[in-house]
């Protein structure tokens, strides 16, 4: 396929998966703003999605009504769910002929409805009804794009887009969360907030599974040992990279075994969690173990990019 | 006034029969219904074309009226042999314009008409189009005026669009009117994308082995026509492309792919001329392929329609085209050219403003209905600035004057009245010859009266039938 | 006079080569005043660049760049043979007849200054080409650094000051308006034993009956055997010798040696 096809398909499921990322964080950082010093909460939200900066460049000071609207509106941030949805159509259209249609009406379907929305549908007051609606313009996106598309190079790169953007956002915040709730020098098994914790697993729809795996209280160890570890844990990071060297190495071997720099780190970075060890993880330094996921993430979408999309 | 379905005694005409008892029998509810579904359908397809001015929605559709267009099987023999002859002769045209250049020393069209001509490509000059085609893709836009009157208003040589609404119409026609559709004995039309594709295929430069690999060059898709494009490439399976996807590398174009670099053979390109290749024309583009020229110089791919064929469809050129005919082919035109002044010169430019009230006075160069006056309709300030214009830049303008388009049967507000119409038949030329699909895109100037059928300026599209019997 | 000619152009780039194509115009052709005796144009991996007939009777090839490349480079090596024939071009390949040199291009298009160059001009063509030059010479002087290679002929005579391409334009351009077809030529000039050579560009003009004349408004003369004819066209854009486009690389700096010898200077 075009390699551009290939970049533009890669991103249309990156964005898609940003926006539904984003209105997760959204919905637990606002059940949370009530319970807690809420600016807090809402720097922690913009730190998570990388728009901290941008933020405070057009703010002066974090609001719960001015951090919500510039994480699910504002046009000047490029990773807002609105803009997030725009630019996944604006991919979709790029390459409408390799979508099936069904992939399409639920982009650009969405996209129509979304025009309609205001900056009043981003309230505090109406924006889990908005949230609602986001979250199901993904299951739509997801239904028709596991159910209607070809198992070839296009869903390939979908995939792969899904899971780095996926990775990258479970690594973000859980080292956010943990920060916040745990500053470096206390011991992780100390007495915490229950709802604090559980914040982190309801920012990553978890707390269901959380009690199926551990069946105990919620302990920051196990939630931990549960993002990074898990193969079971849809969100984990051992669960996205299993996903991304497997369809890496489908699409190498689709291509006559032609492999590069980016099936390399993959390889290693899903073989590092795959035997990794939660008491290694927190003995090296949880946060400096996650900042090197993120980074190594990056790099890994430069890498497939100059592999296969230019 | 002729209109197609009712004779002057106010009967239809046999090829209408079975439309006019048709249409006796639908209720307005009915129809009103089914032309409500047919937008849905559109929209839902996504056939929409970009209005760049204004801010809101960029994506309009083009109104498709319901009431098919019909063409009686000797009225279209007529048309095709006709659309034939002019697509063999603008081809020649073509290639002797690249080449030896007879036509202009036997002085049969002036020099300076073609070497001074915006469209003429001197980077094409001595360059044997692979098969002999430069018009791959060609829309004659025709209007008829009487029961054997038809006229040839423009030839489209570079990239005529339109077609996919030709396919979509019939489509939606078959969706909404299946069982009518079925026993009306229409001649199908569905085979375009698999024709042109073997067309494109046909031409593949002479280097090529085995299966020629043909892409679609769009310039993306804010272009107007990028629903076009990429319906085009999904019919005849095959890549769309913008200039960024491909490279010329050692002298040939490739596509960039997931795999690596992978040859070209034959680019069927909607992008204008001056647009192709920044190292040959405009140094700005942003849309076109480096090094695109050379390839094609050096014979490594085919582009398609051909580098400078635009030269064909110029205005002024268009004066000429009967004697084309004459000079290669040896045969008397028979679709007839519009009678045309060329502003340009001094004696036709005089008769032009004397009756400005009579004539339809467009751009040489122009398209899309713009900057057009339809002198019986403009007010007495109107025609007195397009004058102005006129004197001021003679060489821009050509008149001819006012034909009274034929009407159809039209479904509008009040119900289903006649309305002006033209026909654009799309002709493919291959190396193996010339194929035209029967009927074509009729457009319709849905405002009552009006002449103007281009759908920026209100006009709307209709299915053609072409019967079989 | 037999010439000898060695021209490199090195490109350095700050970082790595995307991707980098040019094309180049730097092989001459023969007519009855100029005999190749030896040429050949090598690019950035010293391959021999094959040329292909560019539709306006130029050859030109294509150079292209290995993407990740941080140099680049064009050399040329070649020997001819001229003749003075008194400015005629004779013998050459003519694809386009002389009325496609009437065209008016964005660097030769004609203002009412240019155009009242040769308006009260007498004679026949020749004649009023050659005092078109001296008038063309009259207004602009002789300046690097005053244009660059997108000055449109209007801007350059209105500047009073230019190049051998700005003379080219502006002559070109003022014969086309007084009714002569004229192009532009962009070539080598030998320039004597001590003298810096250069790249060169000059114009011909169209003259019914005799055929294309050589003048170089640079140096107020008629081209003769020290003029070496490499390209031509309706302006610099048609005929340059490199032009390119590139991805990637940031600054560019560039570096061109040039030599054109006289074979019989150099025996002495």
């Amino acid at each position: 396929m075009l390699a551009r096809a290939a970049d533009s398909i890669f991103w249309l499921a990156r964005y898609m998966e940003r926006m539904d990322n984003v209105a997760r964080l959204l919905e637990a950082t606002q059940s949370m703003s009530g319970m807690s010093e809420s600016a807090e909460e809402w720097r922690s939200a913009l730190v998570a999605s990388g728009c901290d900066e941008t933020y405070l460049e057009k703010h002066a000071e974090v609001t719960p009504e001015k951090a919500l609207l510039y994480l699910a509106y504002d046009p000047d941030n490029p990773s807002a769910i609105m803009s997030c949805l725009d630019r996944a159509r604006t991919n979709a259209r790029s390459m409408r002929t390799a979508l099936t249609s069904d992939m399409w009406d639920a982009v650009n379907g969405s996209w129509l409805e979304g025009r309609h929305l205001k900056a009043s549908a981003f309230t505090p007051e109406r924006i889990g009804e908005t949230i609602d609606w986001v979250k199901t313009v993904g299951n739509r996106f997801y239904g028709a794009y596991a159910g209607t598309m070809l198992r070839n190079e296009i869903y390939w790169f979908a995939r792969l887009g899904t899971f780095i953007e996926r990775a990258d956002n479970t690594a973000r915040i859980l080292d956010v969360k943990f920060h916040l709730l745990l500053p470096q020098d206390e011991g992780v098994g100390g007495a915490v907030d229950y709802y604090q914790w559980t914040s982190i697993l309801r920012a990553v729809s978890a707390v269901r599974a959380y009690q199926w795996v551990y069946r105990t209280e919620v302990k920051p160890w196990n939630i931990a040992d549960l993002l990074i570890l898990r193969p079971e844990m849809p969100r984990s990071l051992r669960a996205c990279y299993d996903e991304i060297d497997a369809v890496l190495a489908q699409i190498a071997t689709s291509h006559t075994g032609r492999r590069g720099e980016c099936h390399r780190l993959a390889g290693a970075l899903a073989a590092q969690l795959r035997y990794g060890r939660i008491e290694d993880i927190f003995a090296r330094g949880l946060h400096e173990y996650l900042t090197d996921m993120v980074e190594r993430t990056g790099q890994l979408g430069v890498e497939i990019n100059a592999f296969y999309m230019r | 006034m002729f209109d197609e379905m009712y004779g002057s005694d106010g009967a239809p005409r046999a090829p209408y029969a079975a439309i006019a008892k048709w249409l006796e029998q639908q209720p307005l509810e009915t129809l009103r219904a089914k032309s409500d579904e047919a937008e849905r359908l559109f929209r839902r397809i996504g056939i929409t074309f970009a209005v760049y001015s204004g801010g809101g929605d960029t994506e309009r559709l083009i109104p498709y009226d319901l009431v098919p267009r019909v063409i009686a099987k000797q009225e279209w023999g007529f048309i095709e042999r006709g659309l034939k002859q002019r697509t063999r002769a603008l081809n020649a045209f073509l290639a002797d314009i690249y080449g030896a250049r007879e036509i202009i020393r036997a002085g049969k069209i002036p020099e300076a008409l073609v070497m001074l001509n915006p469209a003429f490509e001197a980077s094409m000059q001595g360059l044997a189009a692979p098969g002999g085609v430069y018009t791959h893709v060609a829309g004659i836009d025709l209007v008829r005026t009487g029961p054997d009157d038809f006229f040839v208003l423009e030839d489209n040589c570079r990239t005529p669009s339109g077609v996919s609404y030709m396919l979509e119409n019939r489509a939606v026609m078959m969706r909404l009117f299946p069982e009518f559709f079925a026993r009306s004995g229409v001649e199908p039309i569905a085979r375009y994308p698999e024709m042109l594709l073997r067309a494109l295929q046909s031409v593949a430069p002479r280097a090529c082995e085995g299966e020629p690999t043909v892409v679609v060059l769009t310039p993306g898709q804010f272009n107007s026509a990028y629903y076009e494009h990429t319906f085009l490439a999904d019919e005849m399976g095959v890549e769309l492309v913008e200039g960024a996807d491909l490279v010329v590398e050692d002298g040939a174009v490739f596509k960039r792919t997931t795999q690596g670099l992978q040859r070209v053979d034959v680019i069927y390109r909607r992008i204008d001329d001056a647009f192709l290749d920044p190292l040959t024309f405009r140094r700005d583009s942003a849309l076109g392929v480096a090094g695109l020229m050379a390839a094609y110089r050096k014979g490594t791919v085919t582009i398609a329609n051909a580098v400078g064929a635009g030269i064909a469809d110029d205005k002024a050129v268009y004066i000429y085209v009967p004697e084309m005919i004459r000079f290669y082919l040896g045969e008397d035109p028979l679709l007839k050219n519009v009678p045309t002044w060329q502003c340009g010169r001094e004696d036709e430019c005089g008769y032009v403003l004397d009756h400005l009230e009579e004539l339809v006075v467009k751009e040489a160069r122009g398209s899309g209905g713009y900057g057009m006056l339809v002198g019986p309709q403009a007010s007495t300030k109107e025609r007195a600035a397009f004058a102005q214009k006129i004197r001021a830049t003679p060489d821009a303008y050509i008149a001819q004057p006012t034909l009274s388009l034929s009407t159809c049967p039209t479904f509008v507000d009040s119900g289903v009245a006649p309305r002006h119409v033209d026909l654009r038949p799309f002709v493919l030329v291959g190396s193996n010859g010339i194929e035209v699909t029967p009927g074509g895109l009729t457009r319709v100037a849905l405002k009552e009266g009006s002449l103007v059928v281009n759908s920026s300026q209100g006009g709307g599209t209709k299915d053609t039938w072409v019967l079989r019997g | 006079m037999r010439l000898r000619i060695d021209h490199r152009t090195l490109y350095a780039y700050a970082s790595p080569l995307e991707r980098g194509l040019q094309i180049v115009r730097l092989f001459p052709k023969r007519h009855d005043g100029q005999e190749i005796v030896r040429w050949r144009v090598l690019g950035a991996r010293g391959q021999e660049l094959a040329p292909f007939d560019d539709g306006l009777g130029n050859e030109a090839a294509l150079a292209d760049a290995p993407p990740g490349a941080r140099r680049a480079s064009i050399h040329v090596d070649g020997e001819v043979e001229t003749r003075d024939l008194g400015g005629f071009l004779n013998g050459a390949f003519e694809p386009l007849p002389p009325a496609y040199y009437m065209r008016s291009t964005d660097l030769t298009a004609p203002d009412p200054t240019i155009a009242a160059l040769g308006a009260d001009l007498r004679g026949d063509d020749g004649a009023r080409a050659i005092a078109l030059m001296h008038a063309v010479r009259d207004r602009m002087e002789f300046r690097v650094g005053a244009t660059d290679a997108t000055t449109p002929a209007v801007e350059a005579l209105a500047a009073g000051a230019g190049v051998c391409q700005d003379h080219a334009h502006v002559l070109a351009a003022a014969c086309r308006a007084a009714g002569i077809p004229a192009r532009y030529v962009s070539g080598y000039l030998w320039t004597g034993v001590e003298q810096e050579p250069a790249s060169h560009a000059w114009a011909e003009v169209f003259i019914e009956n005799a055929g294309w004349f050589g003048l170089d408004p640079a140096n107020r003369i008629i081209v003769g055997a020290a003029h070496v004819r490499m390209a031509s066209g309706l302006d610099y854009a048609q005929a340059a010798p490199i032009t390119g486009v590139r991805a990637g690389g940031g600054a560019e700096s560039l570096t061109v040696t040039l030599g054109v010898h006289s074979a019989e200077h150099a025996q002495q």
